[in-house]
């Protein structure tokens, strides 16, 4: 065996099992985190791609009137089609409330874009449907349940005989309507008047990454009501794996980044420890080196051996880490992949290497004659120090504890350093419940200024209207029409608005808010995709119409992730709303949409706005997890690192306590030595946090396409109360670590070893 | 008769490690009067340190009493001596007296300090007791710049600093080379012409014979114990010379 | 004395009184103190050896006045002392023949304290010790009195380490019997 390897096996047969432990432990957590993380954001993309080719690679849904559907068929760019399918919009009791939902006619089996079957069969008779699996697994709908749906304000009631996946459009809950499916005489029974039906055709193109450009031709011509091609389908499904998966990748470094503290610390502690057994070492021969591989190969042998547990752990969890998926398509399997064991083995080799190689160095520096005197470790200007502290007046035991901590500045500095990747970790945490909270509380963030949606089909706009307007529970309201609009040839949805949208309350982030014809609004996304500005002027179809507008502010939307143009109604003249969307003056959303049900009347449909709490509740709750085992690493660094700190000094405290140190003082001196660390760590970790916040939100915000600047800092009393119970966790720390040494009697710390 | 200063009576105390049990004290009894400088030796492992610290209170013995300045000392707890040791002990040991990371005038003022001296009568009064002993000049220096003889001056000073009732020094040249160890050895008695009482643990029989009485210990007894400030019947040394050739 | 003598000769010719000094200033400092007498008597010895002669000085024949001076036969006596080996230290353990004494003589002579004779002793030589120590306080370092004192007082702490080992071993020199052969 090589001289190095021989020297890094007895380093490692000399550690203390505890301490290779923890060092093997944390590299693990750090690797299984980055690996979950990665397999998270890559996992969820093949496994909607093998649906996608499974379904006949559904590339483009066209709505529209059925014979000009019909006309289409035969387009150039499509390769095959499936039936012009006929559909009705409905609503469906679902958990606590109610969903839209589309109710499609089941298509043939194998046409482009055909749902897939996953629980149960398809429907044989009037009373039978298909459920939207998504949806089924979410509030628990199984096969042999009775669902009530409501088409038209006609109630009916369904038995549930399977379900089943569909590509139209991105999954419940992240989107709706949700998809039923039923057979034709089951749509006729529920949709007996024409004007409820509707057609779409989903087809198959020659060229899939034309979708955007045939989208954009289709979607201008007569009788298009919409396009929805796959790749913006693909990019909502997907986009809640993205997030989520950077989320756990980033904490993952976090955790790696205190861990690399940490051993940086107990590096530089345990050659402290080994100085005569390095010196011997120089002294037979060994070159620098040779001394340093050894040193560096002993934490390698650690760490990957860390790495490749944590990699094992993570791609054996990071399937049930599928949020949005799991619900539609079930758990993929466990996908073994070689590429994230070596970026795991590297990041943790790297991190490791680099914070073992200077403290190896300087340890394979020291002059060996001196070491092997017992000359006592060279310390950095003692007496300036000291006498800098007796200027402050302090106790004793608090000038004594201060010293302790400042006489050993690399471990210091790297023991608070642990402690305060730890407090940024929280603050950052607590900023993105803040966010989260702030989303949540107000809908306007992600582009939904209103509380409670009156449908508009079927119903007259002017009498809603003038209703609406008279009500006093109503604050305000506002339409909207929603258009597949081109701009070039590419595509996106175009929203055309009425009524008072000034009173809904949009969240500009830029600009002005829309006020008259031929001014538009834009979502980050938006001015992102096309390179524009606030300030631009834009032609844009609309549908058919063409449309000159000027963009004169940017708001807070996130669906579509923010490529949406929003402009004022009167611009597209004869377009019935598809919505009403109504602010409540006071009062929750479903007390609004109680009154206007009340005001409107059955035929109308109402539906409160959704949050969804329990998606934010994981999302949140694997935050703090991830932030908590971040902070355990590194308290767990911090009594490591007093403790030890309080054993190399024990002699001393033997000698204080002779001179009359009482067993509170001994405690005290360890509490003030912690509560410095901690205090350094919460000044250094606040501010880093919230800037590191700042990065990470502005990140994932504009990811979602509601643009940068939308976080919102934790609470205040988070932050104010950081620093001080950073302090206080040490100073309780130093306080327990030492307990057991300060009831030793002096005799016996005076004769410590 | 004056008052005794430190009084052991029927000191025991037995250490135990897992199955082993090692008796270093057995019924050890011994009185100090102000102004007594009382040396104690014997072979390694007598129990002189043991019996050192349990005079000033650094342990407890498991049965006996010891009595410090006339208050009871063994029943109290670790800070209950610790208190007490602030006004009444000085301590002095082989090595590792100072505290590394405070300069030398900071541990020379801990005892007035810890008593609650004022800052500034602290740091003269410690200044003065650092130039008696020869080493003012190292006041603010960090205790690592020192000799070994200087550092041994200061922890000397530090264990007068506050005038305890007894100087406890245990071992206190044995690390040191014979050119200090007779500085230190001249400082202590100097000292005690000023009427310090000193009780000193030593295995070096010339520091022993400084002292005015020798307690010699065996496997934790007492075993002999002699005055040496008689007059009569000293012979004088010369007789030891045989220059006969 | 006789070869300290013949060196103090070999220093340059002297009557008696000069070679007392010249030992005193070598000595006195250890307390080691010579009569004159005894230098005239190891004097009259060496010449009547023939290593060393007198000439007679001023002032008759009183012995005050011969000037002493060694003699080729006395430089050869001194060349032929240091081309023998010096004596190697001798030891008179006469506490350790005292305690063996004690054990035999202990049916014969009762009321024996062995423990005593080491302790006794012990006094002596602590008191001794402080002796040397106030001595040497006043004898400047590296002189011939200060190396003279310091082998006595390591002497002197030798014995009284052996007088632990003594104390230890107490039992096996002696045995715990009673005078008049009663066991305890």
């Amino acid at each position: 065996m090589s001289a190095t390897l021989r020297l890094a096996m007895s380093g490692l047969r000399g550690r203390s099992k505890v301490a290779a432990a923890a060092t093997a432990l944390v590299a693990a957590l750090a690797a299984a985190a980055v690996v979950a993380g990665l397999s998270v954001q890559s996992q969820g993309g093949p496994q909607v791609d093998e649906i996608y080719r499974d379904s006949g690679r559904p590339d483009l849904v066209v709505y529209g009137e059925p014979a000009v559907l019909e006309g289409l068929r035969g387009d150039a760019a499509f390769a095959a089609t499936g039936p012009v399918t006929t559909y009705t919009m409905g609503d469906v009791a679902l958990g606590d409330g109610s969903v839209e939902a589309r109710v499609d006619t089941l298509p043939p089996a194998s046409t482009p874009g055909a749902p897939q079957l996953r629980t149960g069969r398809w429907p044989s008779g009037a009373g039978e449907v298909v459920f939207d699996r998504a949806a089924a697994v979410e509030a628990g709908v199984r096969d042999g349940d009775r669902v009530h749906v409501d088409v038209a304000g006609r109630p009916a009631t369904l038995t549930v005989v399977g379900t089943a996946v569909d590509l139209t459009d991105c999954f419940y809950p992240d989107c709706d309507p949700i998809r039923l499916f039923v057979d034709p005489a089951g749509l006729r029974a529920l949709a007996p008047d024409a004007a409820d039906r509707h057609t779409l055709l989903i087809a198959r193109l020659t060229d899939p990454d034309a979708a955007d450009a045939t989208a954009a031709r289709l979607g201008s011509g007569a009788g298009v009501d919409g396009v929805q091609p796959w790749p913006d389908s693909r990019d909502d499904i997907l986009v809640r794996e993205l997030i989520f998966g950077a989320a756990l990748a980033a904490f993952g470094v976090f955790v790696l980044l205190a861990a690399a503290f940490v051993v940086a610390g107990t590096a530089a502690a345990r050659l402290l420890a080994r100085r005569r057994e390095i010196a011997m070492l120089q002294a037979v021969g060994y070159t620098n080196r040779q001394i340093i591989g050894g040193l560096l190969g002993e934490t390698l042998i650690l760490g990957v051996a860390g790495a490749v547990l944590g990699w094992a752990a993570g791609t054996l969890v990071a399937p049930s880490l599928q949020v949005g998926l799991s619900a539609a398509m079930g758990r993929t399997g466990i996908r073994v992949s070689l590429v994230s064991l070596l970026i795991a083995v590297a990041f943790v080799g790297v991190i490791l290497t680099a914070a073992t190689v200077l403290p190896a160095r300087r340890a394979a520096r020291q002059p060996v004659t001196d070491v092997l005197r017992d000359a006592p470790p060279r310390s950095a200007a003692p007496a300036r120090v000291a006498r800098l502290l007796e200027r402050l007046r302090l106790a004793p035991a608090t000038r004594f504890g201060l010293g302790s901590v400042l006489a050993r500045p690399a471990r210091s500095a790297l023991t608070a350093a642990a402690l305060a990747v730890a407090v940024a970790a929280v603050v950052v945490a607590g900023g993105f419940l803040s966010t989260m909270d702030r989303f949540v509380a107000d809908p306007a963030q992600s582009g939904d200024p209103y509380d409670a949606v009156v449908a508009g089909d079927g119903t007259d706009g002017a009498r809603t209207a003038a209703a609406l307007s008279s009500m006093p529970e109503v604050a305000g309201w506002y339409t909207q029409t929603d258009r597949r609009a081109t701009l070039g040839d590419e595509t996106f949805l175009a929203r055309a608005i009425g009524g008072d949208p000034a009173g809904a309350g949009f969240v500009m982030r830029e600009g002005q808010p829309l006020r008259v014809a031929g001014e538009a609004v834009a979502g980050y996304g938006f001015l992102k995709r096309f390179g524009l500005d606030v300030g631009d002027t834009v032609d844009i179809h609309a549908g058919e119409t063409p449309l000159s507008l000027k963009i004169v502010g940017r708001y807070s939307e996130t669906e579509d992730t923010g490529e949406v143009l929003m402009y004022r109604a009167e611009m597209l003249p004869g377009a019935t709303p598809d919505a009403f969307l109504v602010s409540a003056r006071s009062g929750s959303p479903e007390a609004l949409a109680t009154a206007l049900r009340g005001r409107l009347g059955p035929a109308t449909t109402v539906r409160p706005i959704e949050s969804d709490p329990d998606e934010l509740a994981l999302f949140t709750y694997s935050m703090f997890v991830m932030a908590g085992l971040v902070l355990v690493v590194s308290l767990a660094n911090l009594a490591a690192a007093l403790l030890s700190g309080a054993r190399e000094r024990a002699r001393v405290l033997g000698v204080l306590r002779t001179v009359g140190f009482t067993v509170r003082q001994t405690l005290a001196q360890s509490a003030s030595g912690g509560a410095a660390l901690g205090f350094a760590a919460g000044v250094v970790g606040l501010p880093v946090g919230l800037v590191l916040f700042q990065v990470l939100s502005d990140q994932m915000t504009m990811g979602i396409g509601a643009g940068p600047g939308l976080a919102r800092n934790p609470s205040w009393v988070l932050l104010a109360l950081t620093v001080p119970v950073a302090a206080l966790i040490g100073a309780l720390a130093g306080a327990a670590v030492t307990r057991r040494l300060a009831g030793t009697p002096a005799s016996a710390l005076v004769r410590w070893e | 008769m004056t008052e005794s200063l430190l009084r052991a009576s029927a000191l025991t105390r037995t250490y135990r490690g897992g199955a082993r049990e090692h008796a270093a004290l057995r019924d050890v009894s011994l009185t100090v009067a102000p102004g007594d400088w009382v040396a104690i030796t014997g072979p390694s492992g007598c129990g002189k340190s043991t019996l050192l610290h349990l005079l000033g209170g650094l342990d407890r013995p498991d049965s006996g009493e010891v009595w410090l300045a006339g208050s009871r000392l063994d029943d109290r707890d670790e800070s209950g001596r610790a208190l007490l040791r602030r006004r009444h002990v000085g301590f002095v040991f082989q090595f590792l007296n100072l505290v590394p990371t405070m300069t030398v005038i900071g541990n020379v003022e801990l005892p007035l300090v810890l008593q609650g001296v004022g800052r500034r009568e602290a740091r003269s009064r410690s200044l003065a007791v650092l130039e008696e002993l020869g080493v003012g000049d190292a006041a603010d220096s960090a205790p690592a710049e020192l000799s070994g003889g200087q550092q041994q001056r200061v922890a000397l000073a530090r264990a007068v600093v506050h005038g305890p009732d007894v100087l406890l020094a245990d071992e206190p040249t044995g690390a040191l080379d014979s050119a200090s160890a007779d500085v230190v050895l001249d400082l202590l008695r100097r000292r005690h012409d000023s009427g310090q009482s000193i009780v000193l643990v030593t295995h070096d029989h010339r520091v022993a014979a400084a002292a005015d009485r020798v307690v010699t210990m065996l496997d934790g007894e007492i075993v002999d114990e002699r005055d040496l400030t008689g007059t009569k019947d000293r012979p004088t040394y010369a007789n030891l010379i045989n220059l006969e050739g | 004395m006789k070869h300290v003598v013949l060196g103090l000769l070999a220093a340059g010719p002297a009557h008696g009184y000069e070679v007392r000094r010249r030992y005193d200033e070598l000595f006195a400092g250890a307390g080691v103190e010579v009569n004159v007498g005894q230098i005239y008597v190891t004097l009259g010895r060496l010449e009547k050896d023939g290593l060393v002669t007198h000439t007679p000085a001023s002032g008759g024949d009183r012995r005050d006045r011969k000037v002493y001076r060694l003699t080729d036969t006395g430089t050869k006596a001194l060349r032929e002392w240091f081309a023998e080996r010096p004596e190697t230290p001798i030891v008179k353990p006469d506490v350790l023949l005292r305690l063996v004494t004690a054990r035999l003589a202990a049916s014969v002579i009762p009321g024996l304290d062995a423990r005593a004779i080491i302790t006794d002793h012990r006094q002596r030589c602590y008191e001794a010790l402080r002796d040397l120590d106030r001595q040497a306080g006043q004898t400047p370092p590296g002189s011939v009195s200060g190396l003279l004192l310091q082998a006595t007082a390591l002497h002197l702490q030798a014995e009284l380490r052996w007088l632990e080992a003594c104390e230890q071993q107490l039992t096996q020199i002696v045995p715990l019997t009673k005078p008049n052969g009663d066991q305890p």
